[in-house]
């Protein structure tokens, strides 16, 4: 035992000595948790930024301006930026992209709408952005059955008013409050759905009631996205870790190491064990910039300290396998970061487990990552305790058992034979 | 430059361009990776599918009554998919719960409340449109309604009118114990319901392809621009190698000039990038099925450039480190910033204008607006003129510094 704690010791002593490689990639995690958190807010709620959307209004009567006039109210205001422009000037920005949808009203607009006939308006839309024209076409989708609605309801009144401008002759005073009557009636039954909202819309979170029993904070995007990218962080410094076995055997110290009083075992465990405690280091330096850089609520402590225990072991573990099978330090540059991201990317470290789809989120539980992002993430979102994710830590430690025992073995069967 | 020169800088490319592809372990790097990414990311966001993927909405009808199916029947016009049962084993995304006495009680004028049930795990965008879509089905029952109502009025049907700006009575007090009555409302709003809208929207999109950037069509100019960057930045690397065993030194021994061995090695990482950057194209065209817009030759200027522009950041990246082994992580991590801000990661449409410009701050921010304007925009040269012109001045910047620092060294 003494030996394996000798070489650990030694191990650690060089890699204070020089810790530009695992603390670079300790910046991984860090630098992709702030870059998201900078770009998408700390709520994870997206500001998108004000839509620009130009309007060519042939028309210019009572109609466009209703659609005019609805897309610089309050709320919507906030969020589209109109512009008034001609046709042709419309048409040629939309070919720069320089808005995200122009929005045409046709001449005889209104005419055509009194007249009850069909009219349509026309949006052209950005096909260079995604969500923003579709934002617009929502918007001017329902101002259409908006107008379309007012039309229907006020078909009778506003077919009485043009017959009366039609006539020949001035409309008598029975017409005119037979008409005011008949309007003030429509207003009437259209304000009880207006102004006493008989018809509501309710919108309820199942997540809401989770919240309300104080078991969670609100929203938080460091927490969502650093466990993620952590994983990735903490596979890349074990494979540095235990890049040494395959480095020392290349240069030939360990033949030499072992021409002195150690046995194979010693020093394979000693390395293994010298990459658990340097991942462990940086593990507990992350969660520090974690809970004091990012502000991140780090949940229930016992439950942290076993999930990132059974992940630092799970790491270090799947390591020392591929490892075992890995001849060079080549081999091992070119095919393990292969390895490591393709865990991490089937595992949701780099787009999140629930939009994956069905089939990719199927596959994701194949990969270690899955159980140790998923597992940190209810821990510093929901607020897990040691139930929640005891099939996590039985999958964890598992895994972490089943790969350090046989990757061992195969260094251990290497180093012997000097391959 | 004479042909002498020129042949000095050939062989010098000709050697780095051979030295690269005799490592087998690159083709992981710098094809089957990219192509993995440009899967998982294009598949996680709607695959090669022209269709944006549709909300789901449950329906848990607990009304019975006509009302609650034609606001159902409204629903399916929308741009949602409607879940009547669910199967074995499948979980709601989001539900509308439509309360007992919804009929009666829209038809009699009191409030009513319906609720949309969001799960955990909901997206909040798609539970916004599902919100939307109840909105407009509403307003289309609604305006029926109240069609219905001043119909009644105008008929002055007895229990139902308005005195002094307040409504007495309802349809439902109208009809309430008269035989059929309540069929003939039915039957009326079907045929209020049936009619074709006086007001239609008609959508297009702008340029001539049209190519939205969204699955696949999204993923692929992002983690192409992302790993190609990737590749010459590790590239740099294995210039650190020859400065640190002394390759360069010696190679500055030789008759050729430092200007020919950098423009060389230059030309030769342009080399790895151009075949990197063709496979992955093709890859795109006929694995993913992308469109790569309508100009081939503006594609291709736009593609050297930026090859010329990475090739020119594998030199500078070299000349600025000592140590290989600190450049990796440093390497992942200068990749990763660039990639994500200039816009390989997300549609750059979604966020704030700060960091819309600060794309342009960075060679991913041009390359991937240029090639939205070939792609999505279907546009030619002339577009991408200023995208090609910002790239090589990037270029021509970072060869300059890294000819400075490497000069040093030889």
């Amino acid at each position: 035992m003494r030996q394996v704690i000798l070489i650990v010791m030694k191990d650690l002593r060089r890699r204070l000595r020089s810790p530009v490689a695992v603390v670079s990639m300790m910046f991984i995690p860090i630098v992709i948790t702030l870059v998201i958190g900078l770009v998408f807010g700390r709520s994870g709620q997206v500001e998108l930024p004000r839509i620009r959307v130009l309007l060519v209004d042939k028309d210019n009567g009572v109609f466009s301006h209703f659609i005019r006039q609805g897309m610089q109210q309050e709320r919507l205001s906030e969020m589209i930026d109109l512009v008034e422009v001609e046709e042709d000037e419309g048409r040629s920005m939309m070919e720069k992209g320089e808005a995200s949808a122009l929005i045409e009203i046709p001449e005889s607009f209104t005419a055509d709408l009194l007249d009850e006939k069909p009219v349509q308006l026309s949006l052209t839309k950005n096909p260079s952005e995604t969500f923003l024209p579709i934002i617009v076409e929502e918007v001017v989708e329902t101002a259409a059955l908006m107008l379309d609605s007012g039309v229907r309801i006020f078909a009778d009144p506003i077919g009485r008013v043009q017959s009366m401008f039609e006539g020949e002759s001035w409309p008598s005073g029975n017409d005119v409050t037979g008409l005011l009557d008949n309007s003030r009636d429509r207003f009437v039954l259209v304000g009880g759905y207006l102004t006493d909202s008989l018809v509501v819309l309710k919108t309820e979170d199942a997540t809401a009631q989770i919240e309300e029993e104080g078991s969670t904070q609100s929203f938080d995007i460091f927490a969502f996205v650093l466990p993620g990218s952590l994983l990735i962080g903490l596979l890349f410094i074990s494979q540095i870790a235990l890049r040494d076995i395959v480095r020392e055997r290349e240069y030939g110290t360990l033949p030499r190491l072992l021409t002195a009083p150690l046995e194979v075992g010693h020093v394979i465990a000693g390395k293994t064990l010298s990459a658990f405690v340097i991942t462990a280091v940086s593990c507990i330096l992350l969660v520090i910039i974690a809970r004091f850089g990012f502000g991140i609520t780090l949940g229930n402590p016992l439950a942290l300290v076993v999930h990132l225990v059974a992940t630092i072991f799970m790491c270090t573990g799947v390591l020392t396998l591929l490892y075992g099978f890995i001849r060079s330090d080549r081999a091992a540059d070119a095919a393990l970061p292969v390895v490591i991201l393709t865990m991490c990317l089937l595992g949701g470290s780099m787009v999140p487990y629930e939009q994956m789809g069905a089939a990719l989120q199927e596959a994701g539980k194949f990969s270690p990552v899955f159980w140790a992002v998923d597992g940190l993430k209810r821990i510093f979102i929901e607020g897990a305790g040691l139930r929640d994710i005891s099939l996590h830590l039985g999958i964890l430690y598992g895994l972490a058992v089943l790969t350090v025992v046989p990757g061992t073995l195969l260094l251990r069967r290497r180093v012997k034979r000097g391959g | 430059m004479g042909q002498g020169s020129l042949w000095t800088i050939w062989k010098i490319a000709e050697c780095d361009f051979r030295l690269t592809w005799k490592e087998r372990s690159v083709i992981l790097w710098i094809f089957i990776m990219p192509i993995a990414f440009m899967f998982f990311f294009g598949f996680s966001s709607g695959g090669s599918g022209d269709s944006t993927p549709t909300a789901k909405l449950t329906v848990e009808n607990q009304d019975g009554g006509f009302l609650s199916y034609e606001l159902l029947e409204a629903l399916t016009k929308e741009s949602i998919s409607l879940v009547d049962s669910l199967s074995e084993g499948e979980n709601p995304v989001r539900t509308i719960i439509i309360p007992p006495d919804f009929t009666r009680a829209v038809l009699s004028r009191q409030r009513v409340t319906l609720v949309l049930r969001k799960e955990e795990g909901a997206s909040q965008e798609a539970s916004e449109a599902v919100s939307t879509a109840i909105f407009r089905s509403l307003m289309r029952v609604v305006s029926g309604l109240v069609e219905l109502e001043a119909e009644a009025l105008e008929q002055r049907k007895p229990g139902f009118a308005v005195r002094d700006n307040a409504i007495s009575g309802s349809l439902w007090e109208m009809v309430r114990g008269e035989g059929g009555a309540l069929d003939s409302i039915h039957v009326r709003l079907d045929s209020l319901q049936a009619r074709e809208p006086l007001v239609t929207v008609s959508s297009a999109m702008a340029g001539r392809d049209r190519k939205t950037p969204s699955g696949f069509q999204g993923s692929v100019p992002g983690s192409l621009v992302m790993f190609v960057l990737m590749t010459m930045v590790f590239s740099g690397l294995s210039l650190t190698l020859e400065r640190v065993n002394g390759i360069l030194r010696r190679l500055g021994m030789s008759p050729a000039s430092e200007g020919e061995v950098i423009l060389g090695k230059l030309l030769g990482r342009m080399g790895v990038a151009v075949i990197q950057i063709a496979v992955l194209l093709l890859v795109g065209k006929f694995l993913f099925h992308i469109s790569l817009g309508s100009s081939p030759f503006a594609l291709v200027l736009l593609m050297i450039a930026f090859a010329f522009c990475t090739g020119a950041f594998s030199i500078l990246f070299g000349s600025l480190f000592k140590n290989p082994e600190h450049m990796e992580g440093i390497a992942i991590i200068t990749t990763l910033i660039m990639a994500a801000l200039g816009g390989c990661w997300w549609p750059i449409e979604v966020v704030g204008r700060p960091f819309q410009i600060l794309a342009l701050v960075f060679p991913t921010g041009w390359t991937m607006n240029g090639l939205h304007k070939l792609i999505s925009f279907g546009l030619g040269t002339t577009a991408i003129l200023p995208h090609a012109a910002v790239l090589a001045a990037f270029g021509l910047g970072f060869i300059l510094v890294g000819a400075r620092r490497l000069k040093w060294t030889l």
